[in-house]
């Protein structure tokens, strides 16, 4: 009899502690979904921030339209790239299109403010400060939220990998997740940007 | 550093902590429950002559659970108010604390940074952005997270801290917060706070009773002798054991804050990747004339959330809520030197009051340490004010020289003018990098004295400074930090110091150390074996041998005979001198402080053979031997000073 009640407490207890772990899990995995949808804010955001900016420069940066014109160019082909990357997450080659199209437009963005250190009165301008420290900051929100995607896709991955977990993962069919990798550390760098 | 391996440090010994403050509780249930016991047993009286405790224990059982329940649940309302005071989330905390919540966030570009920053972080650690607070009265360096859940958290940021940091430094401390706040720190704090202000009101209770009870006295009877015998017991157990048990809580409590504090700090590196930003954050916050003080009352209650130790008290040591900054840098894989300390002192405009309240952690002597076999000898009271070291440089000098270096107003020229290059061309840009840093009316005095200096042997420089070391100690830390600056400027404007400026500006450093810590006691190192100290030995000895000696061959036979002298036996590592020598000397001789008294003593015994291998020691030998003496904090009798070269 009190074999019986023993055995229906310890079964009790085991399958909520499955219940928690599961639970868990399918926290972690919501992060790493999370941390996806974070870069794309992010990228839109940079690329939201652009017309703004140019457009208080170019005033100040009449002879320098050529730099001027590549960063529009560079910002219109992230932008079309990130649609078709949001269209379709699973596809390599639209998102490596899309990871070009961003390095160029660090490149360009660098440039346009390594040139503006030529002008006194833009560098003083409290406008350009101001964007200044916007895409600082936007930078490294984008470096930031690759971070933590990959942060949360070791957190998942661990957790679907480590005893007793890999038992509720291999269940309930959690599959790992891949980390998002940056080819080479050159892209890997965002653009000094100072004044 | 490894980050990820540093949480989990942290996290388990958290937890172990966490178990013993468990048990500290149950440990203080069931002595409380021995002192009820002990007053049933003397209010049942002897009844029969042999008492048998097991038999009492089995007609007692239920009411000692009873009273057990009652202590339970008494702790447990206790705690349950304390929460309930806490309620209104990280908000209200931020703004009983002084804090304006940020919201036009657009004019002020320092708040505008803060902003962006704090979202940055948010985004690194996957937190929801908090509510954000300046406290714009403080001009202390610090920062806090307050809220039980990351939905209700706080981050506030003294005014002090966004005019002081850089970007990258303030990330580090936001990050750190944000640390606090994904940890639950603020729940965990609540939960051992509760408790422990349930223990204190038991204390609290039985001083009460004691109190009571000395107002009754004069009433009682003799039938009434037995109840006041149990008053007393029962007044004296919870007062003292409520005591006892509130000590002991907070010092668990004041550990596991600790090891929440390492956890920020790796978070901190693990979400900005840059262990950079946090350590400069941290060296900063030494250096600042405030340190991490706290004006606001009531910060005790959020003690454990900020940055860095709030409470200008010296809190030090085990009921600490935060770790000693030296040691929160090394686990970060840096080290704060005292000359960087200094020259961010200078940076931050090293005014008014010094980083004080945290030097002494800084330096990281552990304070009221039972290790110190002697206390500091500082370089000017090694010497008695009239020993006759001074004699021949008091026949030389002119009256003018010697009232400028007892006056606190001229001390300083003359230190200056003590640096200053025979040569013209160079004492030239001494005298311009001196009207750079904007005192021409020190540079005119400053070559005036080294008119009056420069007739003299160079073999006076060192009494000449020994004369000028009580005038400095006078000085303001603003006017030795200035001084500093000024000295530091002139040494290193040709890439190479010398014996003497090295000497000039260790011995500059130690004073004003000393003058902002006057009780410092070294720490000593017990049982160190000398071959554990090859290296910097070899460093001393080598510069010792290497200034002290005209040709490299004579140097390597000084340097061997010093270092055979001090120990036959073991394998020297060979003479070497490296350009950058004085930072090797500092780092060497910082170490060798640590050795105990007498075994210092042989050190500077044998480093003297070194200096008197070639049958006569020069004024550099002594200069070196001087310097290296009052770095280690030996006493140098004076009449190895005196015995100077008589050509």
């Amino acid at each position: 009899m009190s074999g019986t009640a023993l055995f229906l407490i310890i079964l009790a207890g085991v399958v909520i502690y499955g219940v928690m772990l599961y639970n868990r899990l399918v926290g972690l995995r919501n992060g790493v979904k999370n941390g996806f949808a974070q870069i794309d804010v992010q990228l839109t955001r940079r690329h939201d921030l652009i017309p703004g900016l140019i457009e208080s420069v170019k005033g100040y940066m009449k002879h320098e339209k050529e730099t001027l014109e590549a960063v529009i160019q560079a910002r219109n082909q992230a932008v079309t790239g990130l649609k078709a990357a949001a269209a379709d997450p699973a596809n390599a080659e639209s998102m490596a299109v899309l990871s070009g199209a961003e390095q160029s437009l660090s490149g360009a963005l660098g440039r346009l403010f390594a040139l503006a250190e030529a002008y006194p009165d833009l560098k003083a301008n409290e406008n350009m400060l101001e964007f200044q420290e916007q895409l600082t900051t936007t930078e490294n929100k984008v470096a930031f939220s690759r971070q933590a995607f990959n942060d949360a896709v070791m957190g998942y991955n661990n957790g679907i990998e480590m005893f007793p977990g890999s038992l509720i993962a291999g269940w309930f069919k959690f599959s790992p997740a891949t980390f998002l990798e940056i080819e080479s550390e050159e892209k890997r760098e965002v653009p000094e940007v100072k004044f | 550093m490894n980050f990820f391996a540093q949480q989990e440090a942290a996290r388990k010994k958290t937890l172990r902590l966490i178990l013993v403050y468990a048990i500290a509780v149950i440990l203080i249930i069931a002595a409380l429950d021995i002192i009820f016991a002990i007053a049933l047993i003397f209010i049942e009286g002897d009844s029969s002559q042999t008492w048998n405790p097991l038999s009492w224990m089995e007609r007692n059982v239920m009411v000692m659970v009873a009273v057990s329940a009652a202590i339970l649940a008494f702790i447990g309302l206790a705690s349950l108010y304390k929460m309930i005071a806490f309620r209104g989330g990280g908000g209200a905390v931020a703004r009983q604390l002084g804090g304006t919540q940020v919201n036009d966030e657009k004019r002020d570009p320092a708040v505008r940074r803060l902003v962006n920053v704090v979202e940055e972080m948010a985004i690194a650690s996957g937190l929801p952005v908090p509510e954000i607070y300046v406290m714009e009265n403080e001009s202390g360096i610090n920062a806090f997270a307050a809220g039980f859940d990351t939905g209700d958290a706080a981050i506030a940021v003294t005014r002090g801290a966004l005019d002081v940091f850089d970007r990258d430094e303030l990330q580090g401390v936001i990050g750190h917060e944000f640390s606090h706040i994904l940890n639950g720190d603020m729940r965990l704090n609540m939960r051992l706070l509760g408790p422990l202000f349930g223990i204190m009101l038991i204390s609290m209770m039985g001083r009460i009773i004691l109190r009571g009870m000395g107002r009754t006295r004069t009433r009682s009877s003799k039938e009434g002798a037995g109840g006041i015998v149990i008053i007393m017991l029962l007044g004296v157990g919870l007062t003292v054991i409520g005591y006892i048990g509130y000590l002991a809580g907070q010092l668990i409590q004041a550990a596991i804050s600790r090891q929440r504090e390492f956890l920020a700090d790796a978070s901190a590196v693990q979400f900005t990747r840059n262990p950079d930003g946090i350590s400069g954050a941290l060296k900063k916050i030494a250096a600042w004339q405030y340190g991490s003080e706290i004006i606001n009352d009531g910060s005790a209650e959020i003690s454990h959330m900020l940055f860095a130790q709030g409470m200008s008290s010296q809190v030090n040591g085990l009921l600490a809520t935060h770790p000693p900054l030296s040691e929160r840098l090394a686990r970060l894989g840096h080290r704060l030197s005292n000359q960087e300390l200094a020259k961010l002192v200078m940076q931050m405009g090293g005014a008014g009051r010094s980083a004080a309240p945290v030097g002494d952690e800084v330096f990281g002597f552990a304070s009221g340490s039972t290790h110190s076999e002697h206390v500091t000898a500082s370089p000017a009271s090694m010497l008695d004010p009239d020993m006759d070291i001074k004699a021949p440089v008091l026949s030389v000098i002119t009256q003018e020289l010697y009232e400028a270096v007892h006056d606190v107003n001229s001390v300083g020229q003359v230190v200056i003018a003590l640096l200053l290059d025979p040569a013209i061309d160079l004492r030239t840009r001494q005298l311009s990098i001196l009207e750079q840093q904007g005192s021409e009316f020190a540079v005119e005095r400053a070559n005036h004295h080294w008119q009056q200096i420069g007739r003299l042997e160079t073999d006076l420089r060192l009494p000449l400074l020994e004369l000028a070391f009580p005038a400095i100690r006078k000085l303001t830390w603003q006017q030795q930090t200035a001084l500093y600056g000024l000295v530091d400027a002139l040494i290193t404007f040709d890439d190479a110091i010398n014996s003497f400026e090295y000497l000039l500006s260790r011995l500059l450093m130690q004073i004003m150390q000393e003058s902002q810590h006057p009780r410092r006691r070294v720490k000593t190192a017990r049982f160190v074996k000398l071959y554990k100290y090859q290296y910097e030995l070899g460093v001393v000895f080598s510069v010792l041998a290497n200034f002290g000696h005209e040709s490299k061959h004579a140097a390597e036979q000084a340097y061997t005979a010093g270092l055979r002298y001090l120990s036959p036996q073991y394998d020297w590592p060979a003479l070497h001198v490296s350009k950058n020598w004085s930072g090797a000397m500092d780092d060497a001789l910082q170490r060798l402080d640590a050795l105990r008294p007498l075994v210092k003593e042989v050190v500077i015994d044998s480093l003297k053979v070194t200096a008197g291998h070639d049958e006569d020691s020069n004024v550099v030998e002594q200069e070196l031997l001087r310097v290296i003496a009052g770095l280690m904090h030996v006493p140098m009798p004076p009449e190895h000073l005196l015995n100077l070269p008589t050509d």
